[in-house]
């Protein structure tokens, strides 16, 4: 179990995190997502220990790790933790057995030379890597040294097992591949993690709970499909994949969870509601391109439906991305996957099954 | 973990850092030793400048603070009227030489289709190698006003005598500059690697001519970066004892470093102290002075993306109808700096003073070899050269690893001073150095004093070298290859020893080599801290040349060329790594 509590972090006068809070219970998996400079390194990094924290409290399964009011903080190497890091750090000098042995070599009082052997293979079989415990460092593929990096990470059994972007290293075609892999191994070994990524495919494999981060604040924090279906800003929703965001005015509300929005400078709306609304107010409508359904007759339901005209298509291969222009001078980006029927310039419909409302932000 | 230490933990909080108390003593003790060995002997030498009277050691009983050295140094007209205007022509010549020949040959290696490069390279390193002594001697072998061999060809073909004469302001410039070159060579051909060849490309692709390129883009950009190669051998050439002393004072030349060894053994008796402190004050500022203004181009030429540490593959001009003279040059530097010396020595050595010629064959003799294989004292110089060589390179490369090791990775509010600290040794002469050490080990009371011990001391001063080689290295090395070894459970000394050593091996390698062959040619330092016990190869070259004995001087010179060759191949090693 990891609990951090108001964690904060500053470097000279640049505060970087500003008081966190968050639990990662018992064999959970647990990602910190967010954008490049928001803080989630850091606040990794703070749990590892290797960055102290400005205030705030750290605990690793029960053992308070830092504690800056009673003045704690246990170096790194006496934490419970393995770590992934995003270079891999795999040490060239050494072989794969003896990179993964590394930890049990270290650990004091001794390991017995048979039982390090018997953990190491047991580890590298787990990770597949066992057929290549004498290969030289320097050989490896990116995936294998990813492979390594997790088995030195989990010999020892580490009560929370840390990964910094263990993904952002691999090619695109690898990285998915290795993401699988990743949650399997992670779930098989059931030991609590934390993760660091920028990248939100990454995060809904990988993450049972996660927290997205932004300037040094948790945004938003809950289970992968919570956080996609109904972020709690358009910064979230952005984040997340990309979104379509109209601002509107709550109009009446109508019996069956119905309410009329009015699309400031667009078309005025029948909204289907899953979140609460109240009359009158300024919100966002978000959607996803990908759960906009395109077709050439106008559908039967009457909701969350918008007339337009395909501007443009762009094909890529697997989807066909459109840009639909509705009333207002207004453009809704679609992904489709069946394209055979749409032309540009043709008239569509475009129907929202799932339409998130958010509050709006009054600055923003 | 266990159970006691983690009620301890929460009984009495406190706040740990991730060293040990095992990796602080360690740290600190090592940086403490570098500032020692470095700044200890320059405040010796600060005071002795300042203490009375000049035949006392600086806190000898009797002795008290006066002005009196500085006095009568700086109101005698000899320093104005010979030393430094002998040192600026002397330096000023040699580096203007040197440069111009080191960037001529640099610029044919790296940047021509000139044929056998490698093999040009080696030629070239090799004076690097060989102690200026032993060149110095060979020099005059070979340019003497009337037995020189150069001279006796001239007389022969021409009939004229006396053309070279080596006893002379000229001469001592041609020589400092051929044992110069090789230094000026090695920057120089690495500044011109790491210049990115899609620049001259651009102008060629602009329509502009090899030689238009060549005055417009490649001059123009390489210019900031040769301006600290400059900087640098100029030092360099100031801190120059050996053919100052051997070859200028014969021709009446009066350089500062030579001028304060005078000082300490004057022609009329007593050590002068505080007059040998004094004269090397100025100078002292002067290196410290250029090490700045080095530090300053350094960080200039940085700011010019252009010129990188990367290396690249450079495209080669075609040298075409030069290609004939261009060898010819090469020849004829690698001739009279290192294999005229060679064949000079060993032909000496052999067949006695008397230019080759088939009369002379019959003089030989291989005496002199058994001579000195029969002395006790040969035996003992090269004992010393190699130890204390071999002991200051393992201190300095530690030491040095652990100044950059503390100056990268630990965030203290002293660091950069501690670097510059460091790099400060490159700017402090030589026979400076060597006279704080030795003002500093005559006052103290702990008997190393004409050991071996002395030397090793005195040759760790030189932390530059090391320290850089070791930034460097570390710069290369990725930070979380150390912090997985932390996240492992590894203690900061596990760490070290584990991961950083291992992976830094190239670099400490480099430098320890590096610094073995520059103690293996050190000449001033052992002078000035000579002992009969203490006896290198080099100092016992120069008293058997001074005592007359010329042809044991050329054995002796012959057989440290010999054991210089094996070491030329590591050289070469070290420095491809390096560079």
């Amino acid at each position: 179990m990891l609990k951090v509590t108001k964690l904060t972090k500053s470097y000279g006068a640049v505060q970087v995190i500003h008081g966190i809070d968050f639990t990662v219970p018992e064999g959970e998996c647990y990602a910190l997502l967010g954008p490049s400079g928001c803080g989630k390194t850091t606040t990794l990094r703070c749990v590892a220990g290797l960055e102290t924290a400005s205030s705030g409290r750290i605990e690793i399964s029960g053992q308070v790790v830092s504690d800056s009011e009673r003045g704690i903080f246990v170096p790194v190497h006496e934490r419970p933790i393995g770590m992934v890091f995003q270079s891999y750090a795999i040490w060239p000098h050494l072989n794969v057995f003896e990179n993964v042995a590394y930890p049990l070599r270290v650990q004091r009082p001794r390991v017995a030379k048979s039982e390090i052997r018997e953990r190491v293979n047991s580890v590298l079989n787990t990770v597949g890597m066992l057929k290549m415990a004498d290969r030289s460092a320097t050989q490896l593929s990116g995936g294998q040294q990813q492979r390594v990096a997790l088995a030195r990470a989990l010999v020892r059994e580490p009560k929370l097992l840390l990964l910094d972007e263990p993904l952002s290293n691999l090619d695109a075609q690898l990285r998915i591949t290795m993401r699988n892999e990743l949650a399997d191994m992670i779930q098989r070994v059931g030991v609590t993690a934390l993760f660091v990524t920028h990248d939100q495919a990454e995060a809904f494999v990988l993450a049972d709970r996660m927290a997205v981060m932004n300037g040094g604040f948790i945004a938003q924090e809950g289970s992968p499909r919570e956080i996609y279906r109904i972020p709690k800003d358009p910064f979230i929703a952005e984040f997340l994949g990309s979104a379509n965001i109209l601002r509107g005015r709550v109009g009446e509300l109508a019996p069956g969870g119905r309410v009329a929005l009015h699309i400031h400078g667009g078309p005025d709306l029948t909204l289907a509601y899953e979140t609460p609304v109240s009359a009158g107010s300024e919100v966002d409508l978000v959607l996803r391109p990908e759960r906009l359904l395109l077709s050439a007759e106008k559908p039967e339901i009457d909701t969350n439906v918008f007339e337009g005209r395909i501007r443009k298509l762009s094909f890529q291969g697997n989807v066909t991305e459109c840009e639909i222009d509705i009333e207002g001078g207004l453009t809704l980006r679609a992904v489709s996957a069946l394209d055979d029927d749409l032309v540009e310039g043709m008239p569509v419909w475009v129907r929202a099954p799932h339409a998130t409302v958010i509050p709006a932000k009054q600055a923003a | 973990m266990t159970q006691s230490s983690e009620r301890n933990r929460e009984r009495r909080p406190r706040r740990r850092s991730e060293l040990g108390l095992a990796a602080w003593i360690i740290i600190i003790a090592g940086t403490a030793l570098a500032i020692y060995l470095i700044a200890v002997p320059l405040l010796m030498l600060l005071f002795t400048a300042f203490r009375g009277p000049s035949d006392f050691l600086p806190f000898e009983p009797g002795a008290g603070w006066t002005l009196g050295n500085l006095i009568d140094v700086y109101t005698s007209s000899v320093l104005y009227t010979r030393i430094i205007p002998d040192t600026l022509i002397f330096a000023g010549g040699s580096v203007t030489l040197s440069f111009t020949v080191g960037f001529t040959l640099a610029w044919l290696i790296e940047r021509t289709d000139l044929p056998a490069r490698d093999t040009w390279f080696t030629l070239i390193l090799f004076p690097m190698l060989v102690p200026s002594i032993v060149l110095a001697i060979a020099w005059i072998f070979l340019m003497g006003p009337q037995a020189g061999w150069l001279n006796v060809a001239l007389e022969q073909v021409f009939g004229v005598k006396g053309v070279v004469n080596v006893f002379s302001m000229g001469g001592l410039i041609l020589c400092q500059s051929l044992a110069t070159i090789p230094f000026t060579y090695l920057l120089l051909s690495s500044a011109l690697r790491t210049m990115n060849p899609s620049l001259e490309e651009a102008s060629g692709a602009s329509g502009a001519s090899s030689l238009t390129t060549f005055r417009k883009v490649t001059v123009p950009v390489l210019l900031p970066g040769l301006l600290a190669p400059l900087i640098l051998v100029t030092l360099v050439t100031l801190e120059q004892y050996e053919l100052p002393s051997v070859i200028g004072v014969p021709a009446q030349i009066n350089v500062f470093s030579y001028r304060i060894l005078y000082e300490l053994n004057p022609a009329d008796g007593l050590p002068n102290y505080g007059g040998a402190a004094a004269v090397a004050l100025p100078f002292l500022l002067m290196g410290i002075l250029l090490l700045a203004l080095y530090n300053l181009a350094v960080r200039r030429a940085d700011k010019f993306v252009t010129v990188t540490g990367k290396a690249y593959r450079q495209r080669r001009l075609e040298l075409g109808r030069w290609k004939v003279p261009s060898m010819l040059f090469l020849s004829a530097y690698v001739l009279l700096a290192g294999i005229l010396p060679a064949l000079v020595l060993v032909w000496t050595a052999f067949f006695g003073f008397a230019p080759p010629s088939l009369a002379s064959l019959s003089s030989f003799s291989a005496e002199p070899f058994q001579r000195l294989f029969a002395s006790r004292e040969f035996w003992l110089a090269i004992r010393n050269t190699f130890f204390v060589a071999a002991a200051s390179a393992a201190i300095i490369t530690m030491l040095g690893g652990l100044v950059a090791w503390v100056v990268m990775r630990l965030k203290f509010p002293g660091r950069t001073l501690l670097d510059f600290f460091s790099f400060m040794s490159i700017g402090i002469p030589s026979v400076i150095a060597g006279l704080a050490i030795m003002l500093l080990y005559l006052t103290l009371p702990v008997g190393i004093y004409g050991t071996v011990w002395i030397l090793v001391i005195a040759y760790s001063y030189r932390l530059a070298i090391s320290t850089r080689l070791a930034k460097a290295g570390l710069l290369q090395m990725h930070k979380e290859l150390e912090e997985a070894s932390s996240a492992s459970g590894a203690t900061w000394i596990s760490t070290q020893w584990r991961v950083v050593l291992p992976l830094m091996r190239p670099a400490l390698f480099s430098s320890f080599v590096l610094l073995f062959i520059v103690g293996v040619r050190e000449f001033t330092l052992p002078l000035i801290l000579h002992s009969p016990d203490n006896v290198v190869l080099s100092v016992l070259l120069w008293r058997l040349y001074q005592n007359g004995d010329t042809i044991g001087a050329a054995a002796l010179g012959s057989l440290i060329v010999l054991l210089v060759i094996p070491i030329v191949i590591l050289a070469r090693r070290a420095l491809s790594r390096s560079s």
